[in-house]
Formats: structure tokens, sequence, C-alpha cells
């Protein structure tokens, strides 16, 4: 085949592979176009602290207040819960057996823990922390059941990012009589911390945006007042979207408040990847 | 001359491996008495899921093929459309733009999926039934398209780093035989990365598999045999979300959605164990090499 | 002359690989021993055998003994973070913690349970002046130690080091990558502290073992060939393999 022939060849199949790309970038784009159109109407201070109600012919009135401090509760409990843990479990893998048949069960199963549905999770909440522990549909057992979602992240992102610091400093602090637990804690994790950091923001954009593991262990989507304690019942933004859309009386007026909550959910995913970016940048900046 | 804090480190260390054995024990030991009232044959192969009516119906098999449709064709979506944006990615945009494409996917892949469950239910479906005259606007196609655009980032992100990462010395000595950059991708690169493509595939099925708000949201929700994309169905994640709200505990019906849970649970395993074998065999290869 | 170290019929192993050879010597006390040969001969192995950094490695195994303090170092049951806080180490890559040069020194103190603010200042002080960095670093005890130069580096890496109060200090070719005038000044510091702790150092440089050794041993494929007074060893060697080695047959 000729020189030039091969070059249109290659012309070709670019700009059709451009073309394709265009149009799925421009799905994508359009999305959030949708979202904002649909749903910047109802945004204003009152849609975010006011309490939801509903009328007689079940349109939604007054704000999604309870459901974002919900939200926020389940997240940083369930942090609570799953950043210690994780940590410490990526430490064992980096730190301690990192190496090895067992090495590799371990994370073969941390890999398969990130992969179960969100239902089934949804399901052990209910099973081990609702009826089991008697914790009920409460914060307490949603977050329970969140944070086991955010485990797996959480270990990967500690595994890698202890992993690649390097092991003359580990070194310099085992010749100094420093045990194995002195050399991670003290020395590997506060250099690794801004990668942790990064994992930690990407399990909580997930858990906070996650609907099916609290469907049974504890969301509801009417709740006239702020959640007090963890052993209650909480709304949450990612349910009262599904909710709106699926229980209401009236699917257009339920439409533009769901929209607005998904903007509002947008906005803070948007803000918490913004700061990925900014950690890894620095991250970079300090490692070269 | 152990610490506490290493006893800590260990015991968090296996969580994952504690929690794996309790999903497990947890969903077999809610499944399994439903056996006292329906015969394991009916669960797996009965044609008819009835929870409520009287007398109720436990079959799955409606169930499981309705995500046989739904999955496969969202996986004939999401395949081709992240190579082609990987490759476009990699070989088209300058780098610059390569990185502000890849975080752009990024935000859009942590989009809680019940947002697109709210586009395909509110803005697809009526789209699908009123102008292009569909029976109903939700249905496999609308579920399977809105589960591939929130599924395709991942896939994506993973070829692009494959193929930057591929070895240069082997690109270099294509082009240095005057390859172009398309017949270096095609004949050299694509055919290195078969082992690392095919995992990625498996990986992403596993998530489609196990999603749950868009299904539950937009695919309509029928239990039936579906014969075409145009038609509704119910897959197995949406049937347990949709139901267990509403089900007394210590029941048939509870018990039956516990046993979908161990179905999906098992099946997902299988996806992913899978997908984790191509890859270590790949890696064995590279070895070799 | 006090011994210090004595080595037992020490053979070493990774995995099926034997890489040190039945090697029996004594290190007298508080002088300066280095250890010379050429790459892969295993002397970097030794070093690391002493204070048990090997441990970590799964494939490693060691036969003989090492005597210190009448106690075998590689018996299992001796406390191996105690072995390395009176048996000190500084690498060939200097290789400070990514903080504060305070809390590099202080480091091996901490972790050993010392928290008084006074003794850990009189420490540090006592520890740089040692490695004589004191007078250059005692207004910015609290910068991060990588804004420190190579040779700065390695002379905290050995005050953090002498900080623990070590009885050795065993140094795997210290100078290999900084600068020459660095290193001059790192070789002055470790004949200065000779005088109260033992010194073994790993070198590839013949001129610095002539320049600050007291004794010498000469490994050469995991066997120590010669083991003696430096100038002795250095201008009329006992064995043939050593003064080839001496005199560049190996390059």
């Amino acid at each position: 085949m000729n020189f030039k022939k091969r070059m249109i060849k290659q012309r070709i199949a670019f700009l059709i592979l451009s073309v394709i790309s265009i149009g799925i970038l421009f799905a994508i784009g359009s999305i959030f176009f949708v979202i904002f159109v649909n749903g910047l109407g109802v945004l204003n201070w009152k849609f975010l602290i006011s309490i939801t109600s509903f009328d007689f012919k079940g349109i939604p009135h007054g704000g999604i207040g309870p459901a974002i401090v919900g939200t926020f509760m389940v997240t940083g409990l369930g942090l609570a819960f799953a950043v210690p843990i994780g940590i410490l479990a990526g430490i064992y893998l980096s730190e301690y057996r990192s190496k090895g048949k067992i090495f590799n069960v371990l994370r073969i199963m941390v890999a398969n823990l990130a992969g179960v549905p969100s239902v089934v999770h949804g399901l052990f909440g209910l099973a081990v922390f609702v009826i089991l522990f008697r914790f009920g549909l409460s914060i307490l057992s949603a977050a329970l059941t969140l944070s086991i979602l955010a485990l797996p992240i959480i270990i990967m992102t500690t595994e890698n990012a202890m992993r690649d610091i390097p092991s003359d400093l580990r070194e310099a602090a085992y010749a100094l009589g420093a045990k194995r637990w002195q050399s991670a804690l003290f020395v590997i994790l506060p250099v690794a911390i801004s990668k942790i950091m990064t994992g930690v923001i990407l399990a909580s954009a997930r858990i906070a945006g996650e609907t099916a593991p609290i469907l049974f262990t504890g969301a509801t989507l009417y709740l006239a007042h702020y959640p007090t304690a963890i052993n209650q019942q909480f709304m949450a933004l990612p349910y009262m979207i599904y909710g709106l859309m699926t229980t209401s009386m009236n699917i257009s007026a339920s439409m533009n408040f769901a929209y607005g909550i998904a903007i509002i959910l947008i906005i803070l995913i948007t803000l918490m990847n913004i700061a990925i970016v900014i950690l890894r940048l620095r991250t970079r900046k300090i490692s070269s | 001359m152990k610490s506490k804090i290493d006893l800590l480190i260990l015991i968090s260390g296996w969580i994952s491996v504690a929690i794996i054995v309790a999903i497990t024990f947890f969903l077999f030991y809610n499944w399994f008495p439903l056996f006292k009232t329906t015969n394991p044959i009916e669960f797996f192969f009965g044609t008819l899921w009835y929870p409520t009516a009287v007398p109720p119906f436990y079959g799955i098999l409606p169930l499981l093929d309705a995500t046989l449709w739904i999955s496969t064709l969202a996986i004939l979506i999401t395949f081709p459309s992240a190579f082609v944006l990987a490759v476009f990615m990699t070989h088209v945009v300058p780098k610059r733009m390569q990185y502000i494409l890849k975080v752009f996917l990024e935000i859009f892949s942590s989009m809680p999926s019940v947002i697109l469950g709210l586009i395909g239910l509110s803005i697809v479906a009526p789209y699908f039934q009123n102008t292009l005259n569909m029976d109903t606007g939700q249905n496999i196609l609308n579920a399977a398209l809105m589960l591939s655009l929130i599924t395709i980032p991942m896939p994506t992100s993973m070829m692009e780093d494959f193929i930057n990462a591929f070895p240069p010395e082997q690109k270099e000595g294509a082009e240095a035989l005057g390859a172009n950059k398309f017949e270096t991708l095609t004949k050299v690169i694509l055919p290195g990365l078969k082992g690392p493509f095919a995992s990625i595939a498996m990986l992403s099925l596993g998530r489609i598999f196990g999603e749950t708000m868009i299904v539950l949201m937009v695919a309509g929700n029928a239990a039936i045999f579906p014969t075409s994309i145009f038609q509704p169905a119910r897959v197995l994640s949406a049937t347990i979300a949709s139901e267990m709200g509403e089900t007394p505990v210590d029941t048939p019906h509870f018990y039956a959605l516990f046993g979908i849970g161990a179905v999906l649970f098992i099946l997902t395993f299988l996806i992913n164990v899978v997908g984790e074998i191509v890859r270590i065999k790949y890696e064995r290869q590279m070895m070799k090499e | 002359m006090d011994v210090e170290l004595k080595i037992e019929n020490l053979s070493v192993y990774f995995g099926q690989k034997q890489i040190l050879d039945s090697i029996s010597f004594e290190i007298p006390t508080k002088s300066i021993t280095a250890i010379i040969g050429p790459s892969g001969c295993g002397k970097s192995t030794f070093l690391r055998t002493i204070n048990r950094m090997n441990d970590r490695f799964d494939d490693f195994h060691s036969k003989g003994s090492i005597i210190f303090d009448g106690k075998d170092v590689l018996s299992a049951d001796y406390p191996v973070e105690e072995l390395r806080r009176k048996i000190g180490m500084v690498f060939q890559k200097p290789n400070p913690f990514p903080k504060s040069i305070y809390e590099n020194v202080v480091f091996g103190l901490k972790i050993h349970g010392v928290k008084e603010r006074s003794v850990l200042d009189e420490v540090v002080k006592s520890s740089l002046e040692a490695a004589s960095l004191y007078e250059q670093v005692k207004d910015k005890l609290s910068m991060n130690a990588y804004k420190l130069s190579g040779g700065q580096q390695q002379r905290l890496c050995i005050a953090r080091a002498l900080a623990v109060k070590p009885e050795i200090l065993l140094l795997d070719e210290p100078t290999s990558a900084i600068d020459p005038l660095a290193a001059k000044q790192i070789e002055e510091v470790l004949e200065q502290i000779s005088k109260e702790i033992t010194i073994l150092i790993v070198t590839h440089n013949i001129q610095q073992a002539a320049r600050i050794a007291d004794y010498i041993a000469f490994f050469y494929m995991g066997k120590l060939v010669e083991f003696g007074k430096a100038e002795k060893l250095l201008n009329a060697p006992d064995e043939k393999l050593t003064d080839d080695y001496l005199t560049g047959m190996y390059g």
C-alpha cells in the first residue's frame, strides 16, 4: 500500500473516532446542562435551609434542609468508621504483608469488596445493623452500611500511597530502632497522607451519592424536622430524588424539585473532585 | 513482641475478608428458610415472580433474563464507546486537553446514579414515548443507555492509562519501520493490550450488573420475559430495592429477596474473579516476555 | 585492644544463594574499621547483617554468630529494636525524614520513649555539634530537612544516628552520593567521633580507607581475605588477592 493511501486511511479512522467521541462527550455535557436548566428555578436560600412539606396534592414545598443535614450526617459518620480502619488496613497491606500468597488473597478480597453491588450492602446492613444489632432504621445503621462501601476505596488508596514512598525512609526508621508500626505511623503515613486524603474524598463523594444501601437501613422520604440523634431515621439528598420521582402524585411539580437537589449534589461532588485535583497537584510538586 | 497497635493493624488488615465472609453468611442465612416453603427448582427456574399474589410465586428466571438483556446491551454500548474515547484522548487531542477531559470524566463518573435515573425517567422516557412512538419510554434501551453513560468513564480512564503506559520501545519499533500512528495503534498496541482490555470489560460488566437505581427508575419494572429492547423489564437488583422496604421481616418474600441478593452477589463475585484471573494471567505473560 | 564485636563463622544466604562464607574476625572498640572490596563482594550485606536490617527479606537466613556485649545478636530472641538503638546506621544515599531538622534528630529518642523537652533540646545540640552541623543550622532547626544540601543531609543522618547514643555506628558508603568537599567534612566528623564510639564503614574508595581507617577488612567473593591494621594491610598485605586489588587489578 502506498504512503498516501495509508495516510488517508489514518485520517478517516481518526475522523470517525473523533465524531463518535465528541458525540459521547456532548451527551455527557448535555446532562449537566439539562440538570441546571431544570433545577435552577427552585434554587434559593430558602430551598437550602427550609423543612420539606407536601400539600394535599402531593406537591413538595419548602426546601431540602433536613436532607442536606441527613446526607452530611451519614457521610460524616460513615467516614468516621471507615477512615481509621481503612488506613490501618492499607498499612497492613503495604508495610506488614506486602507480598506473597496471603497478600494476594487479601488484595483480591479488597477488590471483591469494592465490586459488591450496593444493594447487596443494603441487604447486609439490614440483616446485621438494623435487625441483629438492633440499631433499627437509623442514621447509625445507614452510616455503618455506607462505611463498608467506603472501606475498599480507602484501603486501596492508602496501600498505593504508602507503597510509593521510597523504602530508604523505612530503613532509616528501622535502623534507629523503630518498630514497624512506628515507622508506618510516624514516618511513612505523614508523607503519604495527602495522597490518602484523595481516597478519603473520593470515598465520601461515593457514599454521599449512594441510594440503594440506605433504602432499607434508615432513609425516609419525609421528615418534619431536622435529625437530632443518630438513632433516628433521616432524609438524604439522593433518596429524595428517587422518592420524588417515584412516589409523588404530581410528577411534573416534583421534577423541578428533584433537579434542584441534583444541582446541589453535583456542586458538592464537583467541589470534592476539585479538592482531589488540587491535592494531586500538590503531592506531585512535593515529590518532584 | 507484638504491641497492641500491631494487633489493631492486623485485625484491620483482615477486615475485608471478614466482611466478605459475613456478607456471604448473612445472605445465605436469610435465604435458606425460603426452601421450607418453596422448592429450590421453583426459585431458580420458576417463570413467575408474583411475591404478593395468593399463592405467591418466587421464580427469579424472568429477573435473571432481564438482567442479562440489559447488561448485554449496556456492555455492548459501553465497551466500544470507552475504547473510542480512550483512543480519541490518547491519539487525537493534545496532552493538555487530554488532562482536562480526564478530570471532566472523573467528575461525571462520581455523579450519583440516581441523577441518571432522574434524567432517564423525566427526559429520555417521554422522548421515546412521544417522539419515537414507543409503547413505553421506560424500557430496556433507556436503562441500558443510562447505565452505559454512567459506566463509560471508568473503562475509558483505565484503557487510557494502559495505552499511555504501553512500552515506548515497542511503539518506536513500529514507528521506525514506517508505521503511522493509526497503524501502530491497531497492529502493535491493541494486540498487546488484549488481556487488560478483557479484564476491563469484565470489571465494567460487574458494575453494570450490580447497578440498582438507574434500572429501578427507568427500566419499567415489569417482571416479564422481554422479546425486544423496547419492552420494559425488571432486573435482580431493582427487585430487591423496590420490594424490600415494604416486606415484613422473616416472611418467605423477605427470604426470597435475600435469595436474589445472594444470586446477585455470587454472579458479580464470579465476574470480578474472572476479570482478576485474566489480569493476573496477562501479567504473567508480560513477565515471560 | 578491646573487642567490640566478635564475628564467628558467619555465613549468609538469600534463598539458595550464598552471599557470605564463614566470616570470622574481631572488630576493635573505639576505632574506625573500614571494609573494602570489589562491588558484589558482600560487604554491604555484612554490614546490614550486624544490625539485622536484612531480617525483613523473607528469603534471608544466616549461620554463625555475632557476639556483642556477650550476646549473639543473630539469635531470634535478641530484641532487634534494642540492638538497633545500640548499633546505629548511616546509608549510602542521605535519607532524612521529610520533617524538620529538629524532628529528625529527636526521632530515635521519641520512639524510645524520651519526652522531656529539655533533654531533647540538649541532645539535638550535642548531636548536631558532633556532626559539625550545629553552627550552620542552629537558627533554622524547624526548617524541613529536605532543604539542606546533600552533604548537610548526610551529616544530619549521622547526627540522627548519634542522638540515641549508640555504641557502634555502621556506615554504608556514606560519601559515595555526595561531592568530594562534603565527603572530606564527613571523614573529619568520623575521625572525631571514633574517640567515643566504634565505627564500621563500608567503602569502595581505598584512599578514603587509607585516610581514616585504623583497621581494614578486605572482602572478596563473600569471603574475608584479610583483616589487619590499616598501614600494614595497605602497604604489605599478606595475601596476593589483597595486593592485586590494591594495585588495581580489579578496576
